[in-house]
């Protein structure tokens, strides 16, 4: 038999020891890797190469796997059940549609007197004060046989009183 | 995907054996090895952590997958059918969130400016002490960053069978199992990625004074 091609050498490789046992080409490779000292040389390195990379990659990642916390599964919250939910949706949708009658009505506002501010007050005397300005004015013409108007107030009294004396 | 499994082994003996934590909540959800995920972590999460670090070289998107891992098995521990081990199924969420991860854009982003990226030689480092030679410790480290470098070069389905095969020691039926890949199919696929670390192995075998 010829040296193992690179077919054969991978399924050994990669083969389990039932494997071996059981397919009998590769119990054929593996009794000529026996004999043969080239391919058995080959197939040790790679085993050997192989069995170095899974210790110093599995003792580097237990290595580092210290710093990973452990899992901890999340806690169900009993408020977080759908069941709960549904209560609770339940619950607001009977308090938005509570019957009428049991409520009480809403009493109107008291209402509050206005409270004028100074600047208010001040612009309505001033306009009061402007009309009855007016309203004299527009008056100074007396109308026929209208009294006078008594300009001076107590002074025509006074007056006439003391011409009925004299008399 | 999980049509046509091989017969798998069920629940390792091991997990069984543990002692009950059950954090499962209502009596009404069928009981599912996963209940007892304390245990189920502590003897599945350096496996996964190991494998998801191997497939992305990358520290910080190992542990975050690792727990995103736990908490989707945790999340669907109903559907687990047990028509697998434990591990497989573990396994098959790790390889599709490593795959959805390497996908996005934000992973490419971050392989450019990685600063938790693992390099070959801090692998090497921990190549467990043996007596020998310095000159054989030294071949014995550069057949571990040859291997190491290589694989990162391989496809990202090459990489996760072979690592499967060889990190993690699986059988090749069990990882047509895991990856829902036919046999055939899985077997292309490592005799490849064995072609290129061999290919690798001879290169540095010449250059060797």
């Amino acid at each position: 038999m010829n040296h193992l091609n690179e077919q054969l050498i991978a399924e050994l490789l990669a083969a389990s020891p039932r494997e071996l046992r059981e397919t009998p080409e590769l119990a054929e490779a593996q009794a000529h890797a026996v004999t043969c000292a080239d391919c058995a040389a080959e197939l040790t390195r790679m085993q050997e190469s192989l069995a170095l990379f899974r210790e110093a990659s599995t003792a580097y990642a237990d290595a580092h796997l210290r710093r990973v916390p452990a899992f901890q599964p999340p806690v169900r919250r009993p408020f977080l059940q759908p069941v709960y939910w549904a209560a609770a949706a339940a619950g607001l949708l009977l308090a938005a549609f509570v019957p009428t009658p049991l409520r009480h009505p809403a009493r109107p506002a008291p209402q509050l007197p206005a409270v004028a501010s100074p600047q208010q007050a001040a612009a309505e005397s001033d306009e009061a004060l402007l009309e009855s300005v007016n309203r004299e004015v527009s008056e100074s013409v007396p109308t026929p046989m209208a009294a006078l108007a008594d300009p001076t107030g107590s002074n025509s009294q006074a007056s006439q009183n003391s011409t009925q004396r004299t008399n | 995907m999980a049509d046509g499994f091989k017969s798998m082994p069920m629940v390792p003996d091991n997990v069984q054996m543990f002692s009950s934590t059950d954090l499962s909540v209502g009596a009404e959800t069928r009981a599912t090895p996963l209940d007892h995920i304390d245990s189920v972590v502590a003897l599945y999460q350096p496996r996964i952590y190991r494998f998801l670090l191997g497939t992305l070289r990358d520290h910080d998107a190992a542990e975050s997958l690792t727990q995103e891992t736990f908490l989707r098995a945790w999340n669907a521990r109903d559907t687990f059918r047990e028509d697998c081990s434990i591990a497989t199924w573990l396994t098959r969420i790790a390889l599709n969130l490593a795959r959805d991860h390497t996908r996005t854009g934000r992973f490419r982003f971050w392989k450019r400016a990685a600063t938790s990226a693992v390099e070959a030689s801090e692998v090497a480092d921990y190549l467990p002490g043996r007596e020998g030679s310095a000159e054989a410790h030294l071949i014995a480290r550069q057949q571990v960053e040859g291997i190491w470098n290589t694989v990162g070069e391989l496809s990202q389905r090459q990489r996760s069978i072979f690592l499967l095969r060889f990190m993690e020691e699986m059988e090749i039926p069990e990882i047509a199992a895991t990856t829902g890949l036919p046999l055939g199919t899985v077997k292309s696929h490592l005799y490849r990625a064995i072609a290129a670390v061999r290919a690798q192995h001879a290169d540095a075998l010449k250059e060797r004074p």
